[in-house]
């Protein structure tokens, strides 16, 4: 049967209404995946924004609230810190009157004051609160709740006793943006920033340099034993990074003895300790301990030579002869030509370089002990050892190291795919 | 040019990445080797103990956790079929040509640029016993589970972690470069004859994206052998409960870093990469060979 026709069809079999059908469907699906992306992240972000009372609250809340009591007083409502809720009661059966506590308060109508908390079981039970040596039974007459008015504000603060049906309780919408202030002051937010930011940037120059340069040297340059080279290059791409992590890790421990002994044997420069307009800690010269351990044995990648040593096998070579012809030297034809044709793949590789660095946990974990120098994610780590409970502030802490990565993704997306693409290339 | 003066040239572009390759990479690679007939606590001189280091992995005192190690690591890439396919999937669902295709990209991209140590403590507030998952389960009224604390959920908790984090990521990217080089035609051509979605996937996506899948799966299998070291030390306080997140690659940090086994931990590092290697050289001989180009 010709399906376009549309004739002698059921409504649904018609074929415009089955692509409507498909959309719907696309988009409903593509909704509830895109919501299972972001529901941690916005679950992240309403962690961060609660007061410390609201963080387990069940059922969990999506928007950060906070319990506000009012009172009505000469017909304005007022805001109210409640301080406690009481009751006054009296004994069911006043023989029971033996059994009570001396803790126990009774006001001058002999009516007695408890917390509202202390009649648990409708005030069956008084033993159960500890304040009676056998079950008594109370009767409520009142109950009443002592609030501040205008609490912390010393002239205006004032404590008065309400009845309690009075205070109405409300839950309102209290973002708590002083959490990512409180979050900077309990670690060192700041200085892990800085060192993030130096570490990061030094590795992504040395990289985008170093790799440029031996790329251009495998896809143009032409000297014996280039493409063995190149393939042992990519063959390391396989390899572990746990092998090599633990002898560059005897290498850095070993490093500042070992220049010590021959550079420096008088006055041991190098395993000494620096400071910044000397006051600020950074690190020692080298080894443990030092900027130069996390950065320079994370600025030679494989995988950055490779992927712009692809890119640049597709720059045409009448170029690089029109140059040469021009009389420019290798390095003139990799400044002047090579360079400015590449800033697309250079910029990529930077992209993913900072993206790499800014969040290298193992190595920086391995060779950093001193507090001053840990990049942000060590520094994470740290701070969730040191709050196990308070996930406000950790939340906060976290959303604080992810505002750079948002934003270099967010200015150089389309490097990002392209680089992504590029590295596929050939496996 | 001299053949020499080329050769010199050559090398001086070569040399500042060269040399860093040497010592950060070529020589380390050796020096781990040699390390892992080795002991060596980092005060006392290495000693040669031959294959002890290996012995012990393998037969010896430390093959109980060692074993436990790789049955880790092998449970965790459990998780990698299902993020491929995942991603295959919703790039599948994203080359339809519709609107809004770009917003729904980024949105799936998301927990991959966030992705690190801080999304890790947000996982560990998830499945917190009083997290948002368990409450979530609550209100669909089913039982929560102790996430962290369960030998038997906490690996399954960090492979539903890591496929949020992978599946809208760069595998999807890839997929859907690949699938933009599908022609058309060729599914119009399976129509005529009358192929429905099933047939079409089978008998075109499938095969059209092969290559796609089968470098993402070499990547994700090396990559998987290494993987799950930050989820241990954000997630699981370390080897976790019963020892289920003692990774491969915590493993080696235990044994180097923390009671400074230099030796056992590159031995265990240098059998590590001969299982990588092993089975990308299997996957390159025998998937290499079903793959269509």
């Amino acid at each position: 049967m010709p399906r376009q026709a549309g004739k002698g069809l059921k409504f649904y079999q018609r074929r415009s209404v089955r692509r409507r059908i498909a959309m719907v469907v696309t988009y409903a699906g593509l909704s509830i995946v895109g919501i299972t992306m972001v529901l941690p992240l916005v679950w992240m972000l309403s962690t961060a924004l609660k007061n410390d009372a609201s963080i387990y609250s069940i059922p969990p809340e999506w928007v950060p609230s906070d319990t506000k009591h009012y009172v009505t007083l000469d017909g304005e409502e007022e805001e109210v810190r409640l301080l406690r809720r009481r009751v006054k009661a009296e004994l069911a059966d006043p023989a029971d009157k033996e059994s009570l506590r001396d803790s126990v308060r009774t006001d001058e109508a002999g009516l007695l004051d408890l917390y509202e908390a202390q009649l648990r079981g409708g005030g069956e039970d008084l033993s159960a609160a500890g304040i009676a040596d056998a079950p008594v039974r109370v009767k409520v007459v009142e109950a009443y709740s002592v609030v501040k008015l205008h609490p912390g504000d010393p002239e205006k603060e004032k404590v008065l006793e309400v009845p309690s049906d009075e205070v109405t309780r409300r839950r309102v919408i209290a973002p708590q943006w002083s959490n990512f202030a409180r979050a900077v002051k309990s670690i060192n937010i700041g200085r892990a920033y800085i060192n993030s930011i130096f570490i990061t940037l030094v590795i992504t120059a040395g990289q985008v340099l170093t790799s440029s340069l031996a790329a251009y040297a495998f896809a143009r340059l032409e000297f014996p034993g280039r493409d063995k080279l190149f393939l042992g290059y990519l063959a390391t791409m396989m390899i572990p990074g746990a092998v090599v992590l633990i002898p560059t890790y005897i290498v850095i421990r070993y490093l500042p003895d070992i220049l010590n002994k021959v550079f420096s044997p008088e006055a041991q420069v190098f395993s000494r300790e620096l400071f910044l307009f000397g006051k600020y800690a950074v690190g020692k010269v080298v080894g443990i301990d030092s900027y130069f351990s996390v950065i320079v044995p994370a600025m030679f990648t494989a995988y950055g030579t490779f992927m712009l040593r692809q890119f640049f096998m597709g720059i045409p070579k009448d170029l690089e002869d029109a140059a040469r012809i021009d009389g420019c030297s290798a390095m003139g034809i990799y400044r002047h030509v090579i360079i400015p044709l590449s800033k697309p793949a250079l910029a990529t590789l930077a992209v993913f370089t900072f993206m790499g660095s800014w969040r290298a946990f193992m190595w920086p974990l391995i060779v950093l002990s001193s507090e001053d120098l840990y990049p942000i994610p060590v520094m994470l780590r740290s701070f969730q050892d040191a709050y196990t409970v308070e996930y406000n502030l950790l939340m906060a802490g976290a959303l604080i190291a992810l505002v750079p990565t948002v934003i270099v993704f967010m200015l150089a997306q389309r490097y990002f795919r392209a680089g992504i693409r590029l590295g596929a290339i050939k496996g | 040019m001299s053949k020499l003066r080329k050769l010199l040239v050559g090398l001086a572009f070569l040399s500042p990445n060269l040399v860093g390759f040497l010592v950060f990479m070529f020589l380390p690679v050796i020096a781990s080797l040699v390390l892992s007939f080795t002991t060596f606590d980092l005060v006392n001189l290495p000693k040669l103990t031959g294959l002890g280091n290996f012995r012990d992995l393998l037969v010896g005192d430390q093959s109980e956790q060692f074993y436990q190690a790789a049955r880790n690591t092998a449970f965790l890439m459990l998780g990698i079929p299902v993020s491929i396919l995942g991603s295959l999937f919703l790039a599948m669902v994203l080359n339809q040509k519709f609107r809004g295709m770009v917003f729904f990209r980024t949105v799936f991209f998301l927990p991959t640029i966030c992705a690190g140590i801080a999304v890790l403590m947000l996982w560990r507030w998830i499945l917190h016993d009083d997290g948002l998952l368990n409450a979530l389960l609550k209100q669909i009224g089913l039982k929560g589970v102790r996430w962290l604390n369960e030998p038997e959920w906490i690996r399954p908790a960090i492979i539903i972690m890591q496929t949020w984090m992978t599946v809208g990521g760069m595998n999807m990217i890839l997929y859907l470069a690949a699938l933009s080089n599908v022609s058309p035609e060729l599914y119009e051509a399976a129509e005529i004859d009358g192929a429905g979605t099933w047939r079409k996937f089978w008998a075109i996506t499938w095969p059209m994206v092969s290559p796609t899948t089968f470098f993402i799966g070499v990547m994700s299998v090396i990559r998987g052998f290494q993987a799950g070291f930050e989820a241990a030390m954000i997630i699981a306080d370390g080897a976790g409960p019963g020892g289920t997140t003692r990774f491969l690659s915590y493993f080696i940090y235990e044994r180097a870093f923390m009671i400074y086994r230099m030796g056992l931990a590159s031995a265990a590092a240098w059998l590590m990469f001969l299982a990588v290697l092993t089975l990308t050289l299997l996957n390159w001989r025998f998937g290499g060979r079903r793959v269509i180009y």
